[in-house]
């Protein structure tokens, strides 16, 4: 609990939910997050994301692609048919670097698409201003 | 037409199996004293190539 | 026994009878109804092959020499075999160019040659008169034995009687009203007789039905079975040389000709040829007949032997004749109405060759003999031939029966039915050098033809005919013993002194040898005319002609329409050629009578309306005389015949061209889509491989990051990184090997290196080596390997790397508390590795997938895939290098077991 100092300082925190089925994937980004202060969930698939974002819907979204049970496409297009989720800001993060797939993933309502691997900083950089707006 | 070509094809080399099948020397192997059914085993011998041949004829041409 | 009166009025209502089939068979063509339009008809018809030497001799020829009666049964059995195409091509010209006899054939073959034409028909008159005479002879003696038995010794001999109390003169010339009624009602002899085939056709059956009713009668009434018949003759030594029939056959060079000969009569026979060709219908109808012809053969001759047994069981001592054992044997029983059927089936067999035998030798000597000669005649240039040439055909009918009568009467009757028969094939088989090698080669010509026939036909004359005369005592009997002016190499018998061959096969052999020699030596070392190339050519490659042909312009110079109709009107008579007439003008959709001038396809037309009458070359004459300038312009017709053929030739390798870059075509698309499928498979590998690369760069570079941004971080978090750093790097250095061995087999670029290894040690050393990973997990790694070494050809490390992966990954996939076990099991040729663990096993539908490359099994509990995909699918290029098998088997919940099967020995790869 190292980065959690600053985190606290916040009235209301920014809740993240990172979906990743690499869990070294996972646990680098919530090192990252919990850094940033925000309040950071985890999910490895599809399935298990949804079932969180019913309990707590967070402002932000980390989504992996291709993942086991529901891939990122399916959850994005889920999120986006459920109106209460429509301010939810959606990030993926992908290794699948095709123009298609990014292309896809936009139209899909995704509103950032970040290629893996990633620069730590930029990724920070983004959420942060997608969470100022 | 190569299925026209095959049918004569099979019908030439029937008619050569049968001349050689009913001249010499095949039709001396049946030139024995031996009753087959009862009946010379030459005349046995003829009574069925000849039906066999006939059949074979048949089944050449009228198989489509 | 019977009344000559009971028999007259049978066989003149039996006469009656056919008549009436006749009758109707006509009424019903005219109306465009025809009854013969069938297969069944046609094979019946065709067996008008069998006449009373069939019926009465076959039994004659058994009771003497066995099985030699079958030689004349087994050669149409044979050709028929080939009819399909080899009838079709005869039928498909003949209907083309509308040939009416055999003559006619072979005179348009070769040039459309009256001298052809006549030479033919001269053979065929005297070849056709012995066996005309045979018919005579077998109706008139089996009418006297009929009313006279069993008084047989009162059976008069011709020689005894004169000629007006001759029954078989009556005969003859109750045949010859019989044939001209039957012939020549027509004023056309170009159409068909259909109402004589319908006749032909119930004779065939009929006299089928009386050789089967005898055969039954005499096997399974008199003798209850076969069996006893030949038991019962074996037992006489008399007989014992029809039983055994070892010595029946008199040598195989007679049976050898014999059988080639029938080849020759059942197609050549002018009777054969009429039945076969002129009469046929539909080209169709040759296939079911080319078997049902020969079933008939073999259903007529299956009783012939038991019958000619029987007669000399029951004759045996006596002289009964055994040529009439057929009529003889039921008469003795008692059988007087199966006798009077019998005679009856022989009176068939006898009427339906003369018919059919008179009409084509009369149509023969009409066009061949008597025309060419009117032709040549001034005083009748104007004259109506109609009806002259009507009755030219009458007349020889009438000249052929009465010359077949004195045959039988001054030589015949010395011979048997059968060797009177021979005599007449030995003299049709002369036709067959001309024909059969004019069909397929277009070299034969009209000289080497005429030659060949004869010198063939005189050959035939000198060693069958001349002989006969001697024996008849027309000649000196000397001819025969001594030779021609007693010179021993000119005996009839045994030219140039050879003495091996029977008369009939010592005549076949010479006068065939010296027809075939001479026509193709004359045609290889003469000219052909213009004419006759035109006609080799139509008629060899009759098939490859296109219909247009028919059309083409024959005649180079005019002639006036009212001319040719002229001509129409007096060979045919006014009403057939106005019929012709109305035919052209419909076809064409034209009016005649408004055209003066003539074109070439009008003159083509009558042409060959008139060869349908007249024959081909008569027509060409009369044709000849009304076509005023340039008589025929060959030189052009050569050239447009060669156009034409050029031309379907030409199309015919565009066609193939055209088929060839169609098949080319779809080669490449073939081919293009496979590249595609490639280059998408190449695509789909590089975009899997980056992903699969850029998730451990992707930790590698967060946590380097991570620990750069943040110095002060404490030992333990900083130790927890580090590790997740090198082990993502060992992950993504293992990928990166992978991947290249992967490429490596995949492109067939690796070097394998094959040697004898020990499979136990390097199974042994393969655990070692992922001992350390056991160890980590905790797993449980045993094994079962055979005390002795088991040796292998394989490449070691290969076969390492295949059991190291399989052990690790049932380590990796196994649960909490990992049990692996690896066994090997020596199985003669093959050795069988298995892996085998204690995991949650592998779904059925995932068992073939998981050997397919980037195919990651999920892990059942986590959800979460392991390893790059590539590591099975590397085992199973290994394996299957080694000519080995790889598999799983397992069922969800009991673990997995991988196996492989290699080969111990590797053929050369």
């Amino acid at each position: 609990m190292i980065f959690s100092k600053r985190g606290y300082s916040r009235v209301e925190r920014n809740k993240i939910l990172i979906i990743d089925d690499e869990p070294q994937i996972v646990r680098a980004l919530e090192l990252l997050m919990q850094r940033e202060g925000f309040e950071v969930r985890s999910a490895s698939d599809g399935i298990e994301a949804l079932s969180s974002i019913e309990d707590a819907a967070p402002d932000l979204i980390l989504l992996d692609l291709m993942m086991p049970r529901m891939d990122g496409f399916e959850l994005c297009q889920k999120i986006r048919s459920n109106p209460a989720w429509k301010n939810m800001i959606i990030v993926i993060l992908t290794a699948k670097g095709r123009d298609i797939e990014r292309e896809k993933g936009m139209a899909l309502g995704a509103d950032h698409y970040v290629t893996k691997p990633f620069s730590t900083r930029e990724v920070v950089q983004l959420i942060k201003s997608a969470l100022e707006h | 037409m190569p299925e026209f070509r095959k049918k004569i094809e099979r019908l030439t080399a029937l008619l050569i199996g049968g001349i050689l099948l009913l001249n010499f020397p095949l039709l001396a192997i049946f030139h024995r004293d031996a009753l087959w059914f009862g009946l010379p085993a030459l005349y046995m011998y003829f009574v069925t190539a000849w039906a066999l041949f006939i059949a074979l004829v048949a089944v050449i041409l009228e198989r489509s | 026994m019977l009344s000559e009166w009971v028999i007259l009025v049978t066989s003149f209502g039996y006469l009656g009878i056919l008549f009436g089939i006749a009758y109707l068979g006509d009424k019903r063509a005219d109306a465009g109804n025809s009854i013969i339009s069938n297969p069944y008809i046609y094979a019946l018809s065709i067996a008008v092959y069998c006449t009373t030497w069939t019926f009465y001799g076959s039994v004659g020829r058994a009771a003497v020499s066995g099985v030699g009666f079958l030689p004349i049964y087994l050669g149409p059995t044979l050709i028929a075999a080939v009819w399909w195409f080899l009838l079709r091509k005869i039928i498909r010209i003949s209907k083309t160019f509308r040939i009416t006899s055999i003559a006619d054939f072979l005179a348009s073959r070769f040039g459309k040659s009256a001298f052809i034409g006549g030479l033919v028909t001269v053979i065929a008159i005297a070849g056709i008169i012995p066996y005309i005479s045979l018919q005579l002879k077998a109706v008139s003696s089996t009418f006297n034995v009929l009313h006279l038995y069993p008084a047989l010794e009162r059976v008069p001999k011709s020689v005894e009687i004169t000629i007006w109390s001759d029954t078989a003169l009556y005969v003859a010339i109750i045949m010859a009203l019989f044939s001209i009624l039957f012939g020549t009602r027509h004023i056309d002899a170009t159409e068909r007789h259909e109402g004589m085939v319908a006749a032909i056709a119930f004779e065939s059956l009929v006299k089928l039905l009386a050789f089967l009713a005898v055969g039954f009668y005499v096997v399974f009434v008199l003798f209850e079975k076969p069996g006893d018949i030949f038991s019962l003759a074996a037992d006489s030594a008399p007989m014992s040389m029809l039983t055994h029939m070892k010595t029946s056959l008199e040598s195989y060079s007679s049976w050898f000709v014999l059988t080639l000969i029938s080849v020759f009569a059942v197609m050549f026979l002018p009777r054969q040829f009429q039945v076969l060709v002129v009469e046929n219908v539909n080209e169709e109808h040759v296939k079911k007949a080319s078997w049902l012809f020969p079933l008939y053969l073999f259903a007529i001759n299956l009783f012939v032997v038991p019958i000619a047994l029987a007669g000399k069981i029951t004759f045996f001592g006596s002289s009964v004749d055994a040529d009439i054992f057929v009529l003889t044997l039921p008469l003795t029983y008692g059988e007087k109405f199966l006798a009077l059927f019998v005679y009856i089936g022989g009176l068939s067999a006898a009427t339906g060759m003369v018919i059919v035998e008179t009409i084509a030798l009369s149509t023969m000597v009409s066009n061949d003999l008597v025309v060419p000669v009117l032709l040549r005649i001034k005083a009748l240039q104007h004259e109506n031939l109609s009806s002259l040439l009507l009755n030219t055909r009458r007349l020889s009918i009438l000249l052929v029966l009465l010359l077949g009568y004195l045959y039988f009467r001054f030589i015949g009757e010395a011979y048997a039915l059968v060797s009177i028969g021979l005599i007449s094939f030995a003299a049709v088989a002369q036709f067959a050098p001309p024909f059969l090698l004019g069909l397929f080669w277009k070299g034969a010509s009209r000289r080497g033809a005429a030659w060949g026939l004869s010198i063939g036909f005189a050959i035939w004359m000198y060693t069958l005919i001349f002989p006969s005369l001697a024996i008849a005592g027309w000649i000196p009997i000397s001819f025969i013993d001594e030779g021609l002016f007693g010179i021993p190499a000119l005996r009839p018998y045994h030219l140039f002194n050879i003495e091996v061959f029977d008369p009939i096969t010592h005549s076949v052999v010479w006068s065939l040898l010296a027809n075939t020699g001479i026509l193709v030596i004359m045609s290889l070392t003469g000219q052909q005319s213009v004419q006759e190339k035109i006609q080799a050519k139509l008629f060899v490659d009759v098939f490859k002609q296109s219909p247009m042909l028919r059309g083409s312009p024959v005649w180079g110079g005019t002639a006036r329409v009212s001319d040719l109709t002229g001509l129409l009107v007096r060979l045919l008579g006014q009403e057939n050629c106005n019929r012709a007439l109305e035919r052209y003008e419909r076809r064409h959709g034209i009016s005649l009578s408004s055209i003066k001038e003539a074109d070439a396809g009008f003159v083509e037309f009558v042409e060959r309306e008139l060869s349908g009458a007249i024959g081909a070359a008569s027509a060409r004459v009369m044709i000849s005389t009304v076509v005023e300038g340039e008589d025929v312009s060959i030189d052009t017709l050569m050239r447009v015949l060669d156009e034409t053929s050029q031309v379907i030739e030409y199309s015919h390798r565009l066609e193939e061209k055209s088929r060839e870059l169609e098949t080319a075509t779809q080669e490449l698309k073939r081919t293009n889509e496979r590249l595609k499928e490639l280059d998408r498979l190449k695509d789909e590998f590089i975009s899997t491989v980056s992903h699969e690369l850029r998730t451990p760069l992707t930790s590698i570079r967060a946590f380097s990051e991570i620990l750069c941004d943040d110095i002060d971080m404490d030992r333990e978090k900083r130790r927890e990184l580090l590790n997740i750093l090198v082990t993502e790097t060992e992950r993504l250095t293992r990928l990166v090997n992978e991947i290249l061995d992967f490429t490596k087999l995949e492109s067939g670029t690796y070097s394998w290196a094959f040697e004898e290894v020990d499979l136990v040690k390097v199974i042994r050393e393969s655990l070692r080596s992922s001992g350390q990973l056991a160890q980590s997990t905790s797993a449980q790694v045993s094994e079962q390997l055979p005390r002795k070494a088991v040796m292998i050809v394989a490449d070691r490390d290969r076969i390492m790397q295949v059991i190291i992966n399989l052990v690790t990954n049932a380590i990796k996939y196994s649960g909490e508390n990992p049990k692996v076990e690896i066994r090997l099991h020596d199985e003669g040729p093959h050795v069988r590795i298995e892996v085998a663990d204690n995991g949650p096993g592998i779904p059925h539908e995932e068992q073939e997938r998981i050997f397919e490359k980037f195919h990651q099994i999920t892990d059942r509990r986590t959800g979460k895939p392991h390893g790059t995909g590539l590591g099975l699918s590397i085992c199973k290029r290994i394996v299957e290098y080694h000519r080995g098998r790889i598999f799983v088997q397992s069922s969800p919940g009991h673990g997995a077991t991988f196996i492989v099967i290699l080969p111990k020995k590797q053929v050369a790869p």
